[in-house]
């Protein structure tokens, strides 16, 4: 079965998403709403926190990222986010891909754009 | 299910499950899954391939799942028990229990009404309500607050829905020589009883509301080694419907006289929304509170 065009461009995002908040990790630990907050400054990575926290739940079982409570200044202690070794792995790669793509769509385009 | 032994017969039990699938799909799936047992079966037998598949019903409500289809499907799939109770369709087999469970605290999901309760048609996400009143985070609590959870909390749990389901009973045998032979089975929006039907349907069909899904789940979560979030979620799912039968129980022998003691619908509704909450908020701070103990971390008190 086909998927439908709501549905691929949502697999679409969710893939760049992923690869946002792995590349946000990569330069430190961050807790949820930071991601949350942190996205939301790249425009077309802004997400509702009900799209990232299962997210964040689903990197997190497949052991790419890593979770550690830490205190906070003002209530309870919060979930900080950091990328795990198969996490730097994986960002490794879909940066790799990621590059490879858009660099093939771009050319794509541009000649397109020539004709 | 144990009694299955050839590849056919587990293909037709999926197929049972698939009923009302578009038949495109429930053609491929299963050609999919009898070229997949057969390939296992070469290397393992065929009692291990199908043993390894577990129970029919089960890996039907897989496919159904992931096909998008799995909302339309708990009231039809399976040969388990299952029909209708008072109207409304009823599920109450093992392992919608778990599916319906993981519904009940999703904190992640920020939808508090999700499509379906425990078969009867709605359900209540109760972590998306305790996320929306700032009572804990969307990623606080995960399977690791469920373990934490102490032992004698989880034994407390386990023992709602069972005391609630008694009472039913207890109320019933208590009162029923004074009861009249019939009794309301229904209440119009006044709260005054516009329909009656015998003591025994409607006692008996009341009680095994409460006590019907008790009896087939708890034999399997009390099993040594079940998750304690399973446990703790299918005490959740069985205490909603035994305050529903305890509830509607004590409005009948109210009004068995014939009069209206008023409509306590909606506190019957009230007492099925707060106990699970509470099942599932207090228990799980417990949890939260262990894991941060043992992170050496503490509450700094306030909100953020």
């Amino acid at each position: 079965m086909a998927p439908d065009n709501d549905s691929r461009v949502s697999q679409f995002r969710k893939g760049a998403l992923e690869l946002g908040i792995l590349a946000l990790l990569d330069r430190g630990e961050l807790y949820g709403v930071e991601i949350v907050d942190r996205l939301a400054e790249h425009s077309g990575l802004e997400a509702s926190a009900g799209t990232i926290y299962p997210l964040l739940s689903r990197l997190k079982k497949a052991g790419v990222v890593d979770t550690t409570w830490r205190e906070s200044p003002v209530g309870p202690p919060r979930k900080y986010y950091q990328l795990s070794e198969a996490g730097r792995r994986e960002l490794a790669g879909m940066t790799r891909s990621w590059r490879d793509l858009s660099a093939t769509l771009d050319s794509l385009l541009a000649e397109g754009a020539d004709r | 299910m144990s009694s299955i032994t050839t590849i056919d017969a587990y293909v037709a039990a999926v197929r049972t499950g698939l009923t009302g699938l578009r038949a495109s799909d429930r053609d491929e799936a299963l050609a999919e899954l009898e070229s997949l047992l057969h390939e296992v079966a070469e290397r393992a037998g065929t009692a291990a391939a199908v043993a390894a598949l577990g129970d029919p019903g089960e890996y039907a409500a897989g496919i159904r799942e992931a096909l998008g289809t799995a909302p339309l499907s708990e009231a039809e799939a399976g040969p388990q028990p299952q029909g209708r109770l008072l109207g409304m369709p009823y599920d109450f087999r093992g392992a919608s229990v778990d599916r319906i469970g993981n519904r009940l605290w999703n904190t992640e999901d920020p939808r508090i009404f999700m499509p379906r309760l425990f078969g009867l048609g709605w359900t209540v996400n109760f972590g998306a309500l305790a996320v929306k009143l700032h009572l804990i985070r969307p990623d606080d609590t995960g399977d690791e607050s469920f373990e934490r959870i102490p032992a004698a909390t989880i034994g407390v749990l386990l023992a709602v829905p069972l005391v609630i389901a008694l009472a039913a009973v207890v109320l019933v045998a208590l009162a029923w020589a004074e009861l009249p032979a019939e009794v309301p089975f229904h209440w119009g929006v006044s709260g005054a009883p516009d329909d009656w039907a015998s003591k025994q349907l409607a006692f008996g069909l009341l009680l095994a509301l409460g006590v019907v899904p008790i009896a087939i789940t708890y034999p399997r979560i009390l099993r040594r080694g079940t998750p304690a979030r399973s446990r703790v979620l299918s005490a959740v799912a069985l205490a909603l419907p035994a305050v529903l039968s305890l509830g509607v129980v004590m409005m009948t022998i109210a009004d068995a006289d014939g009069g209206s003691s008023g409509n306590k619908v909606l506190f019957i509704l009230l007492a099925a929304l707060v106990l699970p909450f509470l099942m599932l908020y207090i228990p799980l701070r417990f949890g939260l509170r262990a894991e941060w103990r043992e992170s050496r971390v503490y509450d700094q008190g306030g909100r953020t």
